[in-house]
């Protein structure tokens, strides 16, 4: 499932955010939405955020959240060269985020086991922290689809 | 889109992470989940309540114990709280969400996505 949610136009490999609202929306701007929706969507992530980071340390984030306004799981992979203070659990800043959204019910729990890859992802990712060196989203998609078949 | 609309979705989406916080399969994902902010959350709760007006909001709860949930999205013209086909008038005229309305079969709040 996570194979299928990877996609070219939804990765940002220049982030410019500098704060964790900002990084936020900069994430949600491949989406699309209509601003009503996107603030709604915006909200809710805060609101998430706001019992505990979603900064997992090590360079690492993975913003979520479900949304009633939302018809499918998305996911948008962006990369920031200098750094957001998202208030992580290292305390140190994020360059790579995962912002995962989905709708309020999902069949199978698409989102709880997607969560779960990509946590299981970034434990990876943040060894080499190779990801900061690729410059081209479809080299990005690809070493990330590369990492997920190694086991 | 219509205020109230806006302020249910807003608690829907709320009352969900809440739930949500609680299910072992999140709680088995590791995230970082501070108890004291809960209760912040809880009362950021309570304040998008009283923007609510009161009869919405009982009838939101009434909803709730329910199905589950006080408020559906309808998609392709379709209640998903109980899947039926909404008359075209409601889902598909030129002031979609500028006006809270309710499923005229299950009369669950709807978001017409």
């Amino acid at each position: 499932m996570l194979e299928k949610l990877l996609r070219e136009d939804r990765v940002i490999l220049d982030m410019q955010a500098t704060t964790k609202e900002e990084a936020l929306r900069e994430l949600l701007k491949p989406l699309q939405f209509d601003p009503s929706k996107e603030d709604i969507i915006l909200d809710a992530l805060l609101k998430r955020e706001s019992i505990g980071s979603t900064g997992i340390g090590k360079g690492i984030a993975i913003p979520h959240t479900r949304s009633l306004v939302l018809d499918q799981v998305y996911l948008v992979v962006g990369r920031s060269k200098k750094g957001v203070d998202f208030d992580a659990l290292d305390k140190k800043p994020v360059y790579l985020f995962f912002l995962l959204l989905a709708p309020p019910q999902d069949p199978g729990t698409v989102y709880l086991i997607t969560l779960g890859k990509i946590a299981h992802l970034s434990r990876k990712l943040a060894r080499t922290r190779e990801y900061l060196e690729i410059d081209d989203p479809k080299a990005f998609v690809d070493y990330l689809l590369k990492l997920l078949k190694e086991e | 889109m219509d205020e109230v609309l806006s302020k249910l979705i807003a608690l829907h989406d709320l009352d969900q992470l809440l739930k949500e916080l609680e299910s072992p399969e999140y709680q088995e994902l590791g995230f970082e989940v501070k108890e004291t902010r809960k209760k912040e959350l809880l009362k950021r709760r309570e304040e998008l309540v009283r923007q609510i007006p009161e009869q919405v909001y009982r009838r939101y709860e009434r909803l709730r114990k329910r199905y589950g949930r006080g408020i559906a999205p309808v998609v392709g013209g379709v209640c998903m709280n109980c899947f039926i086909q909404l008359p075209t008038a409601v889902v598909s005229g030129p002031d979609k969400n500028q006006r809270l309305e309710t499923c005229s079969n299950c009369g669950i709040f709807i978001y017409l996505a």
